[in-house]
């Protein structure tokens, strides 16, 4: 089986190499809003057996209202969802029995212990385990008779994690569990993560909205800004579709402007010839324009294709560099920053 | 995930629970106690009474807080609700937890409650099943009450005030009784002596409100996910609080207002001789023996108070109602009370021989003054206006007469100087009455009036006892301002053109006529001189032993030593609160009162003595001592 990234308005019918088979999870037009606020809209998402699946996404894009549609903690106003292999409108009491979940903000009983915390929800999960548990405890430097309310903040983020994997979940939803989090902690969590991914072969769904977070640990991604899914597929695949080409729009009219656009740049672009302007150029088929910005004199087009399209693109007047995954993004989500 | 959550919420809670439980349960006890050492509450079931409206209320209160709002305002249902639980079932087991206890509180109390009665009284099978059902259903509604408020968050306490006044403002401003009302009405007083009936709309309420309480509940907890009742835990902003405070302040302040305003059905007696004059309503219940005098006062009334509206410029007076009562002697008059009705309900026995119409309209006067000015003419400063102006009113036609033109109202008004009369008891007109008493008192503020009429004029002085008595008062918090800005002082330089103290220097040079031409029938009058003294009988125990002076000594006269026990805080004393012991000088010028009194209790007392000269009484000077 072979899954293809796609991008909402890209072009589709690209062939990218095969992830594990088996979803964990699909999701198709989830949409919600809350009065006349579209949080999610027409949202498609799927998770495979195994991966780490980094769901990145500016602040407010929608990352926590689609978690919570998926943890069924509020209701989809629309939207198809397959769990496990079973279609379900909302998730049930028994498919959350299988999701180990760590929300964005950790609100224990104060009074209660890590212990105590354990057997409450220990309670809850048949295939609860006790001594994994208490090896998380220890794995994570958790004190076991400290009570939640006296946890620095990383402490309770850990102890969320060890709470939603001593069940043993099937699949491991992570609601930006590093913010707040100092960069040491940071890394020692996703080091966390990604051991027990590894390790127990567990489907993790994180949300961020660090790039740098999701390069690290993710096999896939999912973009989305303003509710909806810009792209979804893996990080290699994105990044050799997306790519920068800058043009000179007319050296007449700018003279040195190329000159100086590229001085940060590894080389010097043949000169355009005089009788053609790159104000006439247009995106091959193909191709999308995802950015497209004059300044200075340079004509600086953000463009999307398959991989394979661009080892076919040609043009005189064109100078064609790769973008980091940080650019990408921005591209993507549409933000005003320079790229 | 049942016994989860309950063993979560039993961990959580169990000594706020149990703590709430005994404690439920002990203030039963005493009430159980207090009942057995009492002997007279007639079934041991008064005390369940007691217990559900009180004990019971609070104990679900506490219930509920520690279960819903401790959950919610903690935010801890944002942890539960990433767990496999259901918001239902979250909300299931707090509600079953806390009805458990409820309802085991009551049927412990009940059951204690049968233990206790089962030897003492007949407490059938149909009996103790309708107590129960009655007190186990107030006791519900309270929790269910509780446990919906619970998900308002930090409207609840807001809302607990606003429900209170509401009930408040229910009661008084509407014909709505709340005591007759679902929950409220099963805990009436039948409640513990009630064993034959059902109350079944009492129940059917109660229960409808059970119903409702535990649907809003359910459905503030799971609207939009629990989204709702998490909202409304969030702590108040400043602005909020701000807002409700405003809403609350001007809540109670309608209420207040509202509750002055209310208009209330007029009293009526039937079979009644019906006077109408302009503006003036005058109702004398007759029996058919009394129909002559009855009619007969009735239209001196209703002329005197339409004399009267006119005179001051008044609006519709309030109806007037007489009743005759035969108990009371000819010359004792008393104000009933008008429960949810307008008007002014007298009693008098008119029919006696003895009895005085005028001095009876003078009284009656003042009574309807009060009535229309809703006691604001009773206010000190201008007190003494009101006085004499029911004394003035039955002579306005002589109003520039000398004032020994009415030698009995002119005596009282010397003998009243006498016992010391200064300028500033003006402005302490309750302690003038208090020293002179009340028919003296009138007859010196009566020659004040004679006298504005004499030296100002009787126009200016109608224009003064117009500003001071005639304006109408606004039942609201206007009337507080208008009595700021209407100063006696302001009122007398306005209307009658002169200053207190002119006014004041008038009314010694009328007064001094007045000594020199009356000295005689002065130096006649009985002055009444009286001392009182606590015999101790044992260490708690104190007998009243009272002598009384009389000078120059009368050949014999009837005197009275009136008294009342007051209570911890002083108050106004009504005059049929008031005991009365009559005996004759000389002949028992000892003597005690028949019952003791306990160390520490104070006493209201003076001696009266009736003056046929002044045609009234005169007292010794009221006291207020601590039996020591």
């Amino acid at each position: 089986m072979s899954v293809a990234p796609t991008f909402s308005n890209v072009p589709s019918g690209i062939v990218v190499p095969p992830v594990k088979p088996g979803v964990v999870l699909r999701a198709t037009g989830l949409r919600r809003a809350f009065g006349r606020v579209r949080a999610v809209g027409d949202l498609n998402v799927t998770v495979h057996a195994g991966e780490i699946y980094g769901f990145l996404g500016t602040n407010g894009a929608g990352k926590t209202t689609t978690i919570r549609m998926l943890m069924g903690i509020i209701k989809s106003d629309a939207g198809a969802l397959e769990l496990f292999g079973v279609a379900t409108r909302r998730t049930s009491l028994r498919q959350k029995q299988r999701i180990g979940y760590v929300s964005q903000e950790q609100t224990f009983y104060p009074w209660m212990t890590c212990r105590a915390l354990g057997r409450f929800v220990g309670g809850l999960y048949p295939t609860w385990d006790a001594g994994e548990f208490d090896r998380l405890l220890r794995v994570l430097e958790l004190p076991p008779d400290r009570k939640s309310s006296q946890l620095s903040g990383g402490m309770r983020v850990k102890l969320a994690l060890a709470l939603a994997l001593a069940s043993r979940p099937a699949l491991l939803i992570l609601d930006e569990p590093t913010s707040g989090l100092d960069p040491v902690a940071r890394r020692e969590f996703l080091d966390i993560i990604q051991g027990q991914a590894r390790e127990h072969d567990c489907t993790t769904f994180f949300s961020s909205h660090r790039i740098d977070e999701v390069e690290r640990v993710a096999d896939r991604v999912g973009i989305i800004h303003h509710g909806q899914m810009r792209y979804e597929g893996d990080l290699q695949t994105l990044q050799a579709s997306v790519r920068r080409v800058q043009l000179l729009v007319s050296p007449a009219s700018a003279p040195g402007a190329m000159e100086s656009a590229l001085k940060q740049g590894s080389s010097v672009p043949p000169p355009l010839p005089p009788e053609v302007s790159s104000v006439d150029f247009a995106a091959p088929i193909g191709f999308a324009v995802l950015r497209d910005q004059t300044r200075d004199g340079v004509r600086t087009l953000i463009l999307n294709a398959p991989p394979a399209a661009w080892e076919a693109f040609q043009h005189p007047n064109a100078q064609v560099s790769t973008l980091t995954l940080e650019d990408i993004f921005i591209a993507l989500v549409g933000s005003a920053a320079q790229i | 995930m049942i016994w989860t959550l309950l063993c979560k919420e039993l961990r959580q809670h169990w000594l706020a629970l149990l703590l709430a439980a005994i404690l439920t349960l002990a203030g039963y006890g005493l009430i159980v106690i207090k009942g057995m050492i009492a002997g007279d509450e007639g079934s041991v079931l008064v005390g369940v009474r007691l217990f559900v409206m009180s004990l019971v209320t609070l104990c679900a209160l506490v219930i509920c807080h520690r279960l819903v709002v401790v959950e919610y305002s903690g935010r801890t249902q944002l942890f539960l609700e990433a767990l496999p639980v259901s918001c239902w079932w979250m909300v299931a087991v707090k509600y079953v937890l806390g009805l458990v206890l409820v309802l085991g509180v009551v049927v412990i109390a009940l059951g204690l409650a049968c233990l206790v009665g089962w030897s003492k009284e007949v407490l059938s099978p149909r009996y103790v099943v309708i107590v129960a059902t009655r007190a186990i259903s107030a006791a519900l509604c309270a929790y269910h009450f509780f446990f919906v408020m619970g998900f308002l968050g930090r409207y609840r306490l807001a809302l607990y005030l606003a429900v209170l006044l509401g009930c408040f403002a229910v009661d008084e401003l509407t014909d709505l009784k709340l005591d007759r009302f679902g929950p409220f009405a099963l805990l009436d007083e039948r409640f513990p002596f009630e064993g034959e009936r059902f109350p079944w709309d009492a129940l059917r309420v109660t229960w409808g409100l059970n119903a409702a309480f535990l649907s809003i509940a359910f459905l503030l907890a799971l609207t939009r996910e629990g989204a709702v009742a998490s909202l409304l835990a969030e702590k108040m902003s400043h602005r909020e609080k701000v807002f409700i405070a405003a809403l609350l302040v001007g809540l109670v302040f309608a209420v207040s207002v509202l509750e002055e305003k209310k208009t209330r059905a007029p009293f009526d007696l039937h079979d009644a001789v019906t006077e109408r004059r302009a503006g003036v309503v005058a109702k004398v219940a007759a029996r058919p023996s009394d129909k002559d005098p009855a009619e007969s006062l009735g239209r001196h009334v209703a002329d005197e108070l339409a004399a009267m509206r006119e005179y001051l410029g008044l609006g519709n007076l309030p109806p007037v109602f007489i009743t005759r009562r035969r108990d009371l002697d000819a010359d004792r008059y008393e104000r009933g009370e008008l429960e949810d009705a307008s008007g002014v309900h007298l009693q008098a026995n008119f029919g006696a021989s003895e009895f005085d119409r005028a001095e009876f309209t003078a009284w009656l006067r003042r009574e309807v003054l009060l009535a229309h000015t809703q006691d604001r003419a009773k206010l000190e400063p201008k007190m003494w206006v009101l006085d004499g102006f029911a004394l003035f009113d039955g002579m306005r036609d002589r109003a520039t007469d000398p004032l020994t033109q009415d030698k009995t109202l002119a005596l009282r008004a010397l003998y009243g100087q006498e016992l010391g009369f200064e300028s500033g008891d003006l402005s302490r007109w309750h302690s003038f009455r208090e020293r002179v008493g009340g028919d003296i008192a009138a007859g010196v503020a009566w020659s004040g009036l004679k006298t504005l009429a004499r030296r100002a004029g009787p126009e200016r002085c109608q224009n003064f006892l117009r500003a001071v008595l005639g304006v109408e008062v606004p039942r609201d918090f206007r009337a507080l301002l208008r009595e700021r800005s209407a100063k006696l002082e302001h009122l007398l330089m306005t209307q009658a053109g002169l200053t207190l103290g002119q006014f004041w220097s008038l009314w010694q040079e009328e007064l001094a006529s007045m000594r020199r031409e009356l000295a005689d029938d002065l130096a006649q009058l009985p002055k009444l001189r009286a001392e009182v003294i606590y015999v101790p009988l044992s260490a708690e125990s104190r007998q009243i032993r009272y002598r009384v002076r009389i000078e120059p000594p009368p050949d014999r006269a009837p005197y009275s030593f009136l008294h009342h026990q007051l209570p911890v805080f002083d108050e106004e004393v009504a005059p049929q609160s008031i005991h009365r012991e009559q005996n004759l000088y000389p002949q028992r010028r000892e003597g005690e009162l028949p019952h003791t009194f306990a160390r520490g209790t104070r006493l209201y007392w003076t001696f009266s003595l009736d003056v046929p000269a002044l045609g009234c009484s005169v007292i010794s000077g009221w006291k207020r001592d601590e039996i020591r």
